[in-house]
């Protein structure tokens, strides 16, 4: 065989590899938007939500991204929701950082800010309002007493289908153990409540162990799973 | 030897394009672009004491078609399944309600799949998807009808916080009424963003409230959506 025989076959090789590669990546792609949850909903349509979370620091890496909130769902056909909370992922340098998400008849946009401490609970709101005369989804993010964070969202159209509180991880190698929602609560137009109710959804092999309808801890992830405990429940 | 040099260089080219294509994705992930795009506000900032720091996100968001970051479960993962005629009517008997359908729709359309959640049993929201009959996907898109009957509303907090009912307000932002009957029964927000649609980003949604249901209808011709709103009659049982 020539040198220029065998220096075809390379080059051919190498552009095989290549295109092999935007298979791969664009295939990739497609399954990046798969996502594990745990967690609970309230199938009422209340117009605010509010839940303490936990923080916890999991490892995250590559093309992923970890996050804990409280949302309103407002449609699921338009797939519209807002929603508050903590995340870690590839878009925030791997940094925990606190966020605001909404998909309206607005638009969508995500809001990155702050830096909640591994270990400490925050209290995490979301409620129709009123600012400036326009309506508005008013977010609050408190540790204790304290106000850290107000959050002020045009909201278009004013409406809820359901609230949620979930944990979200776009890969089961994240680990979630630590996960602790508690005082999760429906607000009235007055007062926030208790859930009084609530539906559980787990994404394998995530765990959930329901302490009350207001109040759950999840874990599981990562290569080995932790052994089964008393009163969990695994759906989906 | 020209053949490889040929070769090498369709190889560096799809490598060029493929560099091209992360390098966007990646762009459009983290939000470098002025549409739809996540900011990292004061990220090592903690606000706290007495001064909370207010976050204000504008209206003038991004229409990037597919952008979520974070989102949620979608229906179907959280039970909403497809049901038989014969199911939804059972739903409406036991329940004692009546719901309203259009008896006239777009030419060319016809009721392909009855979607609802269907995690505790059958329940709201009902979702009627009208397409050329292949298209069964509850998702809203510009090729179909799509209309989700929500259930009964919960508004009383926002006419107390404003002293308006909602459609009034609606309409002092510029929405599009619907009266039937000389009654104002719902509105249209004609750009609608539509994150569910594959060649267009907003989508005409009109919010209509007949006894107390809500019903929010999906279609890409504002003036059609009028027209099926009036046709719509009340039945307890879908033929």
């Amino acid at each position: 065989m020539t040198l220029s025989k065998q220096f075809s076959k390379v080059a051919s090789a190498v552009a095989m590899i290549m295109l092999l590669s935007l298979v791969i990546y664009t295939s990739y792609d497609a399954l990046a938007v798969t996502r594990y949850y745990a967690g609970y909903r309230l199938q009422e349509n209340y117009f605010g939500v509010s839940g303490s979370i936990y923080t916890i620091d999991p490892d995250v890496t590559g093309e992923n991204i970890f996050a804990q909130w409280v949302c309103i769902v407002i449609d699921p056909a338009r797939g519209y929701w807002v929603q508050i909370g903590y995340t870690k992922g590839f878009d925030t340098d791997y940094n925990l950082v606190f966020y605001a998400e909404v998909n309206d008849n607005y638009g969508y946009e995500i809001r990155f800010f702050g830096t909640p401490e591994p270990g400490d609970t925050y209290t995490y709101t979301i409620v129709a309002d009123t600012y400036n005369g326009t309506r508005v989804w008013h977010g609050y993010i408190r540790q204790g007493g304290t106000l850290l964070y107000e959050i002020i969202i045009p909201a278009d159209p004013i409406a809820s289908y359901e609230l949620q509180a979930f944990s979200e991880a776009s890969t089961t190698d994240i680990v979630i153990d630590g996960t602790h929602f508690s005082g999760l609560a429906y607000y009235t137009g007055r007062d926030f409540l208790y859930w009084y109710t609530h539906t559980v959804y787990v994404s394998s092999p995530y765990w959930i162990e329901e302490i009350s309808d207001y109040e759950f801890m999840a874990w599981g992830g990562g290569s080995v799973n932790p052994p089964q405990p008393l009163g969990m429940s695994i759906v989906g | 030897m020209k053949k490889a040099f040929v070769v090498i260089g369709i190889g560096l080219a799809v490598s060029l394009l493929l560099t091209l294509f992360a390098g966007y994705e990646a762009f459009i992930s983290n939000g470098s672009n002025t549409e739809g795009s996540p900011v990292i506000t004061d990220i090592n900032s903690n606000g706290g004491g007495n001064s909370p720091q207010t976050i204000i996100i504008g209206d003038a968001r991004g229409t990037t078609g597919s952008a979520e970051i974070r989102g949620i479960p979608s229906f179907e993962e959280l039970g909403g399944k497809i049901i038989t005629k014969e199911q939804l009517n059972n739903f409406l008997r036991k329940k004692g309600l009546s719901i309203y359908v259009p008896k006239w729709v777009p030419e060319g359309l016809k009721l392909a799949a009855i979607w609802a959640d269907t995690s505790k049993g059958i329940d709201f929201p009902i979702i009627l998807v009208y397409s050329d009959g292949n298209d069964t996907d509850y998702k809203v898109s510009e090729n179909k009808l799509v209309i989700e009957i929500r259930g009964f509303v919960n508004e009383t907090m926002f006419e107390q916080i404003t002293n308006k009912t909602l459609f009034e307000y609606y309409l002092s932002k510029g929405a599009t009424p619907i009266i039937k009957d000389g009654e104002l029964i719902g509105v249209i927000f004609d750009d609608a963003y539509c994150p569910t649609c594959v060649t267009c980003k907003t989508l005409p949604l009109a919010i209509v409230r007949i006894d107390n249901i809500e019903y929010w209808i999906n279609y890409k011709d504002v003036n059609s959506i009028i027209e099926l709103v009036r046709s719509m009659t009340q039945t307890d049982s879908l033929t």
